[in-house]
């Protein structure tokens, strides 16, 4: 009896061992594929008007027969339309071009906006938007209505005056306090 | 008396179960989960872009970015066996080169020097595998990752995508004799799961002892 229980504890032993020496290392492997992206600023100039019986802005047409000491609705806003929060600056230009065959120096001055210095500020040219303007957002618009002087004579009949707006944005994000502060804006 | 004993134990439930929910939603918002019974990696928490994406905190990064990640590597294996982990970088997937080598990443093991510190698309000191430590259940460790993205990052770059991969492998060994007790996790859930338990076990134990002695006194 005792030979066999000797003999079992052996090989229970024998197998241990064996089963020892068989542990084999498990090993396995797998990949993370890890994406960085990068963000984009992206902004959209909207010019709209009043229809002149009222209601909601709709998009801006050009507006002929306008008579010196009128007021014709524009108005400007830019939409972030990125996925990142921005600051935004225009730039106005005012070109009043005479009618074929009439002589003069003409006087874009007699053209002018009603600019929202609230919300605005100018500096150098630019109005420059007074907060960051998040993804999604529109600003207050830089003016609403062009008046043409009442000082406009006839050296300006038939005349066309055009007012082109360029807007720009550059990052929020890593660049400054204020649109005024801020670097990077784009090229015109 | 019951009444008191049941509200006791009720409570201690609900503190139980309220420390066990806080501690889950401040654990660390990228994973890497070794499943023992699976024997495959869990890779949390993915994105749009790609399911074992563990780079969450790094979308959508602008110039002059500096963001950070923590991605925790665990063992989840049952006990009887410990686990090493391996990790190596088999750098920018093809395409998205140019975007990466625009920023730095850093990745730091706790308490060691950087295991990686190089422009993104590289793989410096993750080109071999790098061992990053042996893990008994329930141990975790963090690896903590910084990318700085530099101002000069330019348009060209805007809306880009960078893809990096990392593969990670796992030795299983068994347990011996000689191994120390499993070390403290670090994992603060199943810390604090057990601080709680072992809590509300012994207050049971205080409960039935004395219930004990008060039947033993009324005989």
């Amino acid at each position: 009896m005792k030979r066999k229980l000797l003999a079992g504890a052996l090989m229970a032993i024998c197998l241990s061992v064996a089963a020892y020496g068989t542990v084999a290392y498990f090993t396995a492997e797998d990949t993370a594929q890890n994406v960085i992206t990068a963000g984009n600023i992206q902004i959209s100039l909207e010019e709209t008007a009043i229809p002149s019986d009222g209601g909601d802005p709709v998009p801006f047409e050009d507006v002929t027969g306008v008579m010196p000491g009128a007021e014709v609705s524009k108005i400007v806003q830019v939409e972030n339309t990125g996925d990142n929060t921005a600051f935004v600056r225009i730039r106005l230009e005012k070109e009043i071009l005479l009618a074929d065959g009439v002589e003069g120096e003409p006087d874009a001055g007699l053209v002018t906006m009603d600019i929202n210095t609230q919300h605005w500020t100018e500096q150098e040219g630019y109005y420059y938007y007074n907060k960051p303007l998040a993804a999604g957002e529109t600003t207050e618009p830089l003016f609403t209505a062009v008046s043409f002087s009442k000082d406009m004579g006839d050296l300006y009949q038939n005349s066309q005056a055009a007012i082109t707006a360029y807007a720009g944005a550059t990052q929020a994000d890593n660049n400054g306090e204020s649109a005024l502060q801020a670097a990077g804006w784009p090229a015109e | 008396m019951k009444k008191t004993v049941k509200r006791i134990v009720s409570l201690l439930l609900g503190l139980t179960s309220a420390v066990c929910l806080t501690a889950s939603g401040m654990a660390a918002d990228a994973s890497v989960t070794y499943d023992g019974n699976a024997r495959e990696f869990i890779f949390a928490p993915g994105s749009d872009e790609s399911p074992t994406d563990l780079f969450d905190n790094f979308k959508g990064v602008m110039p002059g970015d500096s963001l950070t990640q923590t991605v925790t590597v665990k063992n989840n294996a049952e006990n009887g066996v410990k686990v090493k982990i391996y990790l190596r970088s088999k750098g920018a997937q093809e395409g998205s080169e140019e975007f990466l080598s625009q920023m730095n990443l850093t990745v730091n093991a706790q308490g060691d020097s950087p295991l990686f510190s190089a422009p993104a698309d590289e793989t410096d000191g993750l080109s071999d595998w790098v061992c990053l430590g042996t893990f008994y259940s329930g141990a975790s460790t963090d690896l903590n990752l910084t990318l700085d993205v530099p101002e000069t990052m330019g348009n060209d770059f805007q809306d880009a995508i960078g893809r990096l991969n990392w593969e990670f492998k796992v030795e299983e060994l068994p347990i011996e004799p000689t191994d120390p007790k499993p070390p403290q996790t670090g994992d603060i859930s199943l810390g604090l799961f057990a601080g709680a338990a072992v809590l509300s076990l012994g207050l049971m134990a205080v409960l039935l002892l004395k219930k004990r002695g008060q039947n033993t006194i009324s005989r």
